[in-house]
């Protein structure tokens, strides 16, 4: 009947890009605002490390403005953002070695809060300890395979949107994951 | 078609596949359900999909206030020596923010205290907050529900996104989630509703009014929980399970042509069987009334027309009226009691008087 309500209806995110590629600082803070969140949880869910993440977000808002007269037109800031924290992190991980978390790391982080796709589904019945695997699982794959399944079943973007990520055979990823049953 | 050959893997990647699990609606629905039909071999793997898919799980992770405000005060730092080392003297446009922001620092010594007095006890808060939640935060996750209304003296007949049909009575609210949940279509019901519950095996249809539950698979059936007045709930076809989360919790079970009258207050319930004319009559704008008293008339009526009624005298105690009323104006119904019970009415606009004879 009514045309789907998305979070988003409340801010006008591509007119904050607008502003900020017109050099209105408010845009910066604007995005910021709206994003930061969902940027800290995808940057947490790539690398556990909160000083890290917090690094490469800095360093992904300092960028766009300081090319802010030649940032593209908005077509998809959200997609935007995500790439360029990943790209971020993908490239100072690199530097500094970091990738998979190790084994340990994760037993001393247990237990650990799973967050399912869709908090919508309020109420579903879950369970619980699939979900811990599926968390941990998660945590062992490579940089780019979780950053994919990031986007598909975490952030809602389509599978032509992440397809532009990729070259990874993600059927091998579902394949691996399905495994846990 | 190219579906026939899916494996898990491609019905978890399969984005329309996706959208029927976690957010179905009735293009998905048909689709897949058609699917399910001409090849039930893939029954399994499509279960197990969605399992996959609920369960689709990442950590969580909960990053405090005062970290979002530190990174950003870092970025704004970071962003004005940008500028600065840009501007060397030039005059630029300044935003909005550090046209603010200068202001404070220039001169203005009160101002400045004030801001920082603010910005203190702010991040006081903050850090009490956060001692206070404790280590993990829970996500306020905003659902979307889709909400319906009809107002005393309008009935609202709505077609649900799985195709079930709905009957709102005068008076009556019911809200749900956008889509439903994926395991669930569940509604939440204040007042009258009549219901004709679209089949879909793998979602029970639940209406929820208040403590009580009644949750169906496939039927129809009319429920009464107006806030004043008795609850009754008939069941026309299929089977409805009802629960009640009492001091006890109970639960029983309706077959077609039962209904269930239930006390709240004394934690009752009483199964009779049901003449669906006086329960489901309002669905085709027949009023009936069944060895009701006055009083209940009066609530039936304001509610049907819309109106005020107002009461000169009381009506005598074991004044009990039947009758049955198709598509007649509230004039005429008064007319057709007004014999009966003895009474004279007035109408003006929305305003009813009825005096009774003393």
């Amino acid at each position: 009947l009514k045309s789907h309500i998305s979070q988003i209806s409340f801010v006008d995110v591509d007119n904050l890009w607008k502003c900020l590629t017109e050099g209105d600082k408010n845009g910066l803070e604007g995005l910021y605002k709206y994003f930061s969140r969902a940027l800290f949880q995808h940057g947490l869910s790539l690398i556990a490390d909160q000083d890290f993440v917090q690094d490469c977000i800095q360093e992904v808002f300092i960028d766009i403005w300081k090319y802010h007269k030649s940032l593209p037109k908005a077509e998809n800031v959200k997609l935007y953002l995500f790439r360029s924290l990943s790209h971020k992190i993908f490239r100072e991980a690199k530097k500094a070695k970091k990738g998979k978390t190790s084994e340990a790391e994760i037993q001393l982080e247990m237990p650990i809060f799973t967050e399912s796709r869709e908090n919508e589904l309020i109420g579903i019945q879950r369970d619980e300890q699939l979900q811990k695997k599926m968390a941990l699982a998660m945590k062992k794959l490579p940089i780019r395979q979780k950053e994919v399944l990031q986007y598909l079943f975490f952030e809602n973007f389509s599978y032509e949107e992440t397809s532009k990520v990729m070259g990874i055979n993600l059927r091998s990823v579902i394949h691996w994951l399905g495994k846990l049953f | 078609m190219g579906k026939l050959n899916y494996t898990i893997e491609d019905f978890v990647l399969d984005a329309s596949f996706r959208k029927w699990i976690l957010s179905p609606d009735e293009s998905t629905k048909k689709y897949w359900e058609d699917y399910l039909k001409k090849h039930p071999s893939k029954y399994q793997d499509i279960l197990l999909a969605r399992v996959l898919l609920l369960n689709m799980a990442r950590a969580a992770y909960s990053v405090s206030e005062s970290r979002i405000e530190s990174t950003w005060e870092n970025i704004d730092r970071e962003v004005q020596k940008l500028d600065n080392n840009a501007l060397q003297g030039k005059v630029l446009p300044i935003s909005a923010i550090s046209t603010i922001k200068r202001h404070g620092h220039q001169g203005n010594a009160y101002q400045f205290y004030r801001i920082a007095g603010i910005l203190v006890f702010g991040l006081a808060l903050v850090i009490v907050f956060n001692i206070l939640k404790s280590d993990h935060e829970v996500k306020e996750v905003p659902a979307l529900y889709e909400e319906h209304y009809a107002p005393p003296g309008v009935k609202s007949n709505l077609m649900l996104q799985d195709g079930s049909k709905v009957i709102l009575n005068a008076g009556s609210f019911i809200r749900y989630k956008k889509n439903f949940d994926s395991d669930k279509r569940e509604l939440e019901l204040v007042g009258e509703a009549y219901f004709e519950v679209a089949k879909d095996r793998l979602r029970p249809f639940i209406v929820k009014t208040g403590i009580i539950t009644t949750q169906v698979l496939g039927t129809s059936f009319n429920i009464k929980a107006y806030p004043e007045g008795e609850m009754k709930i008939a069941l026309l076809t299929g089977s409805v399970e009802i629960n009640m989360d009492l001091d006890h919790s109970e639960k029983i079970h309706l077959v077609p042509g039962e209904a269930v009258k239930i006390d709240l207050e004394k934690q009752e319930f009483l199964k009779t069987d049901f003449i669906s004319e006086d329960l489901i009559g309002w669905t085709y704008n027949t009023i009936v009334f069944k060895q009701a008293t006055m009083y209940e008339i009066i609530r039936i009526l304001e509610n049907w027309y819309g109106v005020n009624i107002n009461l000169i005298n009381n009506p005598h105690q074991d004044l009990f009226i039947s009758g049955r009323f198709q598509e007649q104006t509230l004039g005429n119904v008064l007319e057709g009691l007004s014999y009966s019970a003895r009474f004279k009415y007035e109408i003006n606009r929305d305003q009813v008087t009825i005096t009774f004879e003393n």
